[in-house]
């Protein structure tokens, strides 16, 4: 039934009007699909993925064990270094009163509605001792 | 099936497609009401029936705007025809992600439930649906009002997004053997290019709205001037959404006038191929455009030229849909029944809309016109005329193959007249009211604008009844209970063969006329396939 | 062994009650966001209560999904070929997301207002330096990208060992990304506040952070399926996915270190 159905509404949707034919029209539709061949490639495209994969783990076992894992811990060293000279910062700021604190300028801290959560005065990740809303 | 899963935990795309259509509808009726709350109020100068809180009167523009767009228009022609038409189209047995199908309609009634919260809470919304900050951020609105607004758009695009991926790869994936891209018929092609449109702006407005509500509620300063913020980029962030949103509403009509046109004029459509490209690229111009919508927030002159220029581009490919309509029935045995009266109207009323397009297009006019009653009547005139004339045209197309519902030709037809009045009458004053300078938004006017507004607020009253007359056609197409008993048959039955004079000696084209009607559970217990008997270039001449 | 014969390679699910909790614990995650912030209901609790239950739903959703691959053989090459499409498209569509961040961002900073000094990044703002743990961080990624590499292949070629190393070098590479930004923000000296700089900074770091926490949960998953034989050399969708989405985060990453942390600070 469906055969001569869609024939029909490929006349009226493929064969563009007006009697020009789409070229596609005279095409087997199963010409993918019914063919044992194609199976066998498929089947042989994926045994050689694997094959060809061996070699490349070994490849990218190498980089991941000899420059990707050294060079995170070789730049954790200094990164920390640093980050615990701005810990030493910090602590600094943390004993400054508010008259020391560096100068706040108008489009900082804004509130414009108190946050609805806390004290509503605080951020998600707020941290007294370097973020200071002071009221001027 | 028990009711619990066939309704509420549903898979399949039919079943799904029957939830939008009803709450597509139901949401119709929820902004017509809106609609005409600002009609009666603009019925005369001076406060009318709103004892002058103007900001009921915007908080009213707001939710007619979002429930018709985001609640009506787009789930009936995406969600219901699409999501009903695209699988059995390409035959495809369901949607590519069913469970998605699902989630996709289940974001919308709580879509709803926000938007009515937000219009009822404190002092609602009164921000149109742009939601340009500054009126839409905490000093102007302090309420939950536009939280809730902007959480109503996130669930629309949850939904919208989810449906269009699965529409794309439904397209891509499960077209049946021996459908090529090209066979598709053009509604398929309208909704893969919608499908594109929402995939590619919709997570823009996300962004956006998202940064409004964080500027409302996390303090940040997106588009806080004083913050160093800018208002602007929330108009570039919403336009990029809100220009492709426009097609995203026209181009399924597009496809449905296409179907319609075709059927009732008993010839293959002219330039299928001309059409689907006509399609792609106005989707893709919708993309570069954007800032035509604000031509008036100091553009520096060159942007003025490059989108006043790439706007009128799309006049083009428009111009050769609207031609290959025209030469679709030229020639053709154009029968007039309900679906054909729609898409002619569709055709006169779209081009008029396209042709106020042009004039708004133009940066240095659309100084004049920017924020009138010209807007308002040049988008009516696209969504009103042009996407709902498509959209009604589709229903009565489409109602006896998807329900097996027969509809009364001469309520039909009275139906179609009684709008095509209404409507022109409601929105062609309002050309003449927006060249005069009445700006949009506004609750009251000067007296000098009383003759096109009372006009306007008279014909919005002919829309009302016109509504009413189709509340009472589907209500005769569910009972079956005709009042006209002689002309209750569908016009699709009366003339089986209405392809039978046609060059190529057809009957019936559209595989959706040939199902079941209703269609079976699952459409195809086996999937249909496309194949050509060997046929001579001149047999099919 | 399927128990019924279909004559297409379709995958036609039958009815589910997730996608309907979804929707709805989202509209009850709207509303206790929209009432909580207005000070309707004063109880956060709300908010994490549907959160919760909407990562648990999707939970036994995905379980059901894990079932129909794994267990009931649901996925055909066909259905697998339609999921990675919509993946595909499902990245296209997060990309823009994050461009009209960088949109907003670059709005505000290649022509910096007056409020701000006129400079990027405004006066007053110490940023954060480009070389310092943000440096780490991409690094770690670019060292993400390669360990998932390394399991993809061991993978197809079967070998279970390197496959299971790789895939959890990768997981705890990302875990230890959204840790070390969480340092990043916990001493971050500007807030989400901070005007325009503080703004387009957290949203584009914090949109990008929220989707490696996702990450890291996908990928979590990924390690438990490889230890639990779900994967075999041929199948493994979840996995493949899995990599496309770490490598498109890598790269936005990218793009977010060099703008917003390198050229902007």
């Amino acid at each position: 039934m469906f055969r001569s159905i869609v024939q029909r509404s490929f006349q009226r949707n493929a064969s563009h009007g007006h009697g020009h034919v789409s070229k596609y029209l005279k095409e087997d539709p199963f010409k993918n699909m019914r063919n044992k061949k194609a199976g066998e490639a498929y089947i042989k495209d994926m045994e050689e993925k694997a094959h060809h994969s061996i070699g490349v783990t070994a490849m990218w076992k190498k980089i991941t064990y000899f420059v990707a894992i050294p060079v995170v811990i070789l730049t954790a060293i200094p990164v920390t270094k640093i980050e615990l000279d701005h810990a030493k910062h910090r602590e600094h700021l943390k004993h400054l009163s508010d008259e020391e604190w560096p100068v706040q300028y108008d489009y900082q801290n804004i509130r414009n509605k108190k946050f609805f959560w806390g004290d509503g005065d605080k951020t998600l990740f707020w941290n007294s001792d370097i973020n200071r809303n002071i009221e001027a | 099936m028990s009711y619990m899963n066939r309704w509420f935990l549903s898979t399949s795309h039919k079943d799904i497609a029957t939830l939008y259509l009803g709450y597509g509808f139901m949401s119709a009726m929820v902004a017509t009401g809106m609609s005409v709350i600002i009609r009666l109020e603009l019925s005369g100068a001076g406060p009318q029936y709103l004892h002058g809180n103007n900001q009921v009167f915007n908080v009213l523009v707001t939710g007619h705007a979002m429930a018709m767009m985001f609640l009506f228009v787009m789930p009936v022609l995406i969600g219901a025809f699409g999501k009903f038409f695209v699988p059995i189209m390409m035959g495809a047995v369901d949607m590519a992600f069913a469970r998605l199908n699902n989630i996709s309609f289940w974001c919308l009634p709580p879509a709803l439930v926000c938007i009515m919260a937000s219009l009822l809470m404190e002092n609602g919304a009164g921000t149109g649906w742009t939601v340009y900050p500054p009126l839409s951020s905490i000093n102007s609105h302090s309420g939950p009002s536009v939280d809730l607004a902007m959480f109503a758009l996130h669930l629309t695009t949850i939904s919208s997004l989810l449906g269009a991926i699965n529409f794309m790869v439904t397209v891509l994936n499960m077209r049946t053997m021996g459908m090529h891209l090209v066979h598709m018929p053009l509604f398929v092609w309208a909704m893969y290019f919608t499908a594109m449109l929402l995939l590619l702006s919709l997570p823009v407005l996300t962004a956006g709205v998202t940064l409004l509500l964080m500027d409302r509620n996390f303090n940040t300063g997106f588009f806080e001037v004083a913050a160093g913020g800018d208002p602007v980029t929330y108009q570039h962030l919403f336009w990029f959404f809100g220009h492709p949103e426009v097609y995203i509403i026209i181009i399924p009509g597009f496809g449905i006038i296409s179907h319609i046109v075709s059927t009732y004029s008993k010839k293959p459509m002219f330039g299928h191929v001309g059409m689907l490209y006509a399609m792609g690229s106005i989707g893709l111009l919708g993309f570069l455009v954007w800032s035509h919508h604000m031509f008036v927030v100091g553009l520096d002159i060159d942007s003025r030229a490059y989108f006043t220029s790439a706007t009128m581009v799309i006049a083009v490919p428009t111009g050769i849909k609207m031609f290959s309509w025209l030469a679709t029935m030229y020639g053709g045995e154009v029968r007039l029944t309900v679906p054909m009266l729609f898409a002619l109207g569709f055709l006169f009323l779209f081009t008029m809309g396209g042709l106020t397009g042009v004039m708004t297009s133009n940066a240095s006019i659309d100084v004049a016109f920017h924020d009138t009653y010209y807007v308002v009547g040049h988008f009516h005139y696209v969504l009103s005329m042009g996407a709902l004339f498509s959209l009604m045209g589709g229903y009565f197309y489409w109602s006896k193959s998807m329900y097996n519902l027969s509809y009364c030709v001469i309520k039909g037809r009275m139906l179609f007249w009684l709008l095509f009045n209404a409507v022109n009458g409601m929105f062609l004053p309002m050309h003449f009211l927006g060249l005069n300078g009445m700006p949009r938004r506004m609750s009251d006017y000067p007296d000098s604008f009383e003759p096109w507004n009372v006009m306007s607020s008279l014909f919005s009253m002919m829309s009302m009844f016109t509504v009413m007359l189709f509340l009472n056609m589907v209500y005769e197409q569910l009972t079956g209970n005709f009042q006209f008993k002689t002309k209750k048959v569908n016009e699709n039955d009366n003339t089986p063969d209405f392809m039978a004079s046609n060059l190529l000696g057809l009957n019936n084209s559209d595989i959706e006329f040939v199902l079941p009607s209703p269609a079976n559970y699952h459409t195809y217990n086996e999937l249909p396939m496309l194949y050509a008997k060997e046929m001579s270039n001149e047999e099919v001449k | 062994m399927r128990g019924f014969i279909q004559t297409h390679p379709f995958h036609l699910v039958g009815p589910s009650p997730w996608p309907f909790f979804t929707s709805f614990s989202l509209m009850n995650l709207a509303f206790s966001i929209a009432l909580n912030s207005h000070n309707y209901m004063n109880n956060n609790f709300f908010i994490f209560l549907n959160i919760f239950i909407i990562l648990y739903v999707l939970t036994l959703w995905f379980k059901d999904m894990l079932a129909e691959s794994s267990y009931l053989g649901d996925h055909t090459l066909a259905v697998k070929k339609g999921i990675t499409q919509g993946f595909y498209l499902f990245v296209v569509s997060e990309i823009l997301m994050f461009a009209s961040l960088f949109w907003a961002y670059l709005h505000s900073s290649l022509n910096p207002t007056m409020e701000l000094g006129m400079q990027w990044p405004p006066a007053g703002i110490e940023p954060i330096s480009a070389d310092e743990l943000p440096l780490l961080n991409t690094i770690i990624l670019l060292a993400s990208g390669v360990t998932v590499t390394m399991g993809h292949h061991a993978l197809i070629n079967g070998n279970r060992a390197d496959t299971l190393n790789g895939f959890m070098y990768t997981t705890m590479l990302i875990i230890l990304f959204v840790m070390l930004q969480g340092l990043e923000y916990k001493y971050a000296p500007f807030t989400l506040t901070d005007g325009a700089y503080g703004s387009t900074f957290f949203s584009l770091t914090g949109l990008h952070g929220i989707h490696m926490m996702m990450l890291a949960m996908m990928l979590l998953v990924c390690t438990y399926r490889v230890y639990n034989y779900d994967f075999t050399n041929q199948s493994h969708l979840f996995g493949e996915v899995t990599m496309l989405y770490l490598h498109v985060l890598d790269m936005l990453w990218l793009f977010m270190y060099m703008i917003a942390y390198w050229w902007g600070s």
